[in-house]
């Protein structure tokens, strides 16, 4: 639904926008996430409360892209933080919040579709044997069979 | 656990409603049954991070697997100890399990770590671990407690406690994060990866070429004035093969626990290398590569976010939102780098000894 509004999933993720990247941890999960491109913008934009029209006339903006393109883009990009439960729906009209700073700026540019990378590499890291172990070259080294670990 | 909680799990339906002053008093009790049986409270002092800790076994049993991680921050007594926490188990004590049914239904389940919160009270239980932590922030008081200290693990042994000092030094403003800590003339770096980046075989290099040493898992960040990282723990886990790389640790290399198997722990009480703070110019992300040479590069905020945040944040159960926050506004704060780390082991040392005796006092 193009009128839907959306909302951080707490307290289960915690995000930070950096520069050019937002971090994404779900805590439940333990998978983390990366957003970058126009992912940053969008991603802070839904966390305001924004819809997609709302999101793609903001863009619209800032990128050389139809609105066709955009809400495209946006909509994917929502399904993707939807799936991975980094987001919920928020019922009703909701108060858009203040205006994000983290977003394009400048003389409009050539549109960059978002990305989200997701990072699974904590779950098998938690089965790692927190010893420090190394192989042949000196380096750690993963082992098979180790024991779970906080 | 015994077989009768275990079988409890079974049974038991899953409570909707977790009272956790409930389950204060029915530790207290088992506590206070504890202490009555040992016969005898015995205290030791430790100071981390400018905070006095105070630990209250409920009899000799459990002094091993709790202090030799500790030992290089033992102090004298005090009248006003920051934090007390009271450590037994209920096998050494023959005292109860604490009656807890919320405890019985879900802290027996296999890879479970649980961990609530509700007013000044704070709860979590590891079921790889054994170990139930409590926290009181109002009292000041923690609680660590295990049905049978025979089945703590090891790695809980080179790192005791590490739930209930996260949730203190969280509260005193600090920061526990999973990196090791390094440095030279005072000034010191972070090393921070998931497990197998390369952070503990680099402090540990680092220590055996002679130099300041912090710790290699995790690390107390913050202090005023200043940037600090402080020790936490004086230990490391190895395999026996890795003392050939490591000749000058083999003096503090412990005797086995039972639960240990092949793997060997040190526990450095070598005050010369093993400082208790340093400080902090930079976080440092190492990654083994097939380089000949280490590599060091600048690397933005957002990477280092990457590397420290999710570790961390999977050990330390509670106050994980606040944690991630300043975490943020750490890598935020000062320069991050990559640490491409070559099949030269030395290198690494070389790279690292440039780099701390570039940046100023």
């Amino acid at each position: 639904m193009n009128s839907q509004r959306y909302k951080l999933n707490t307290p289960s993720v915690v995000q930070e926008t950096f520069d050019n990247e937002t971090v994404i941890v779900n805590l439940v999960s333990g998978y983390y996430y990366s957003a970058t491109k126009s992912g940053v913008a969008i991603w802070n934009l839904l966390l305001e409360g924004r819809t997609t029209p709302e999101i793609a006339s903001e863009l619209g903006s800032h990128y050389q892209a139809t609105d066709e393109q955009l809400s495209k883009a946006i909509e994917g990009f929502r399904s993707q933080l939807l799936a991975e439960q980094l987001i919920v729906a928020v019922d009703g009209e909701q108060p858009v919040a203040p205006t994000s700073s983290d977003r394009p700026n400048g003389a409009p540019t050539a549109f960059e579709p978002p990305i989200l990378e997701k990072y699974t590499d904590m779950k098998e890291m938690l089965l790692l044997d927190p010893i420090h172990e190394v192989d042949d070259s000196g380096w750690p080294n993963k082992k098979k069979d180790e024991p779970k670990r906080p | 656990m015994s077989d009768s909680v275990a079988d409890s799990v079974k049974r038991q339906p899953i409570p909707r409603r977790i009272s956790l002053p409930d389950s204060f008093e029915a530790v207290k009790q088992s506590l206070k049954e504890a202490q009555a049986n040992a016969g005898e409270v015995i205290e030791r002092y430790y100071t981390i991070a400018e905070q006095t800790i105070r630990l209250r076994f409920a009899g000799p049993a459990m002094l091993p697997a709790v202090t030799r991680a500790l030992e290089h921050a033992l102090v004298e007594p005090t009248p006003h100890p920051n934090l007390t926490i009271n450590v037994w188990d209920s096998a050494s004590t023959r005292s109860r399990i604490p009656d807890i049914a919320w405890f019985k239904s879900y802290g027996t389940q296999p890879g479970v770590i649980l961990s609530f919160r509700e007013g000044s009270h704070c709860i979590a239980y590891q079921s790889n671990t054994s170990v139930l932590s409590l926290f009181d922030i109002a009292e000041k008081t923690g609680y660590y407690w295990t049905d049978d200290l025979k089945k703590i693990p090891y790695f809980e042994v080179a790192r005791p406690m590490s739930v209930l000092l996260h949730w203190w030094f969280h509260h005193q403003g600090y920061l526990v994060v999973h990196g090791g800590a390094i440095g030279i003339d005072g000034k010191g770096i972070v090393l921070a990866g998931k497990g197998g980046s390369g952070k503990s075989t680099t402090a540990l290099l680092w220590l055996e070429a002679g130099y300041q040493y912090v710790g290699d898992d995790l690390c107390v960040v913050g202090g005023s004035p200043g940037l600090h990282a402080h020790s936490l723990y004086n230990s490391a886990m190895l395999f026996e093969d890795d003392l050939r790389l490591l000749p000058s640790l083999k003096p503090f290399v412990a005797e086995p626990l039972g639960t240990t198997d092949e793997k060997r722990m040190i526990f450095l009480n070598d005050k010369e290398r093993l400082v208790k703070n340093l400080r902090l110019k930079a976080i440092l992300l190492p990654r083994v590569t097939q380089h000949h040479n280490a590599i060091l590069t600048a690397t933005s905020s957002s990477d280092a976010m990457k590397s420290l945040a999710p570790s961390t944040l999977m050990q330390l159960p509670g106050a994980q939102a606040s944690s991630f926050q300043a975490m943020a506004s750490l890598v935020k704060r000062i320069p991050c780098y990559r640490l491409e780390l070559g099949t030269d082991r030395h290198h690494v040392i070389d790279v690292i000894r440039e780099f701390l005796t570039s940046l100023d006092h």
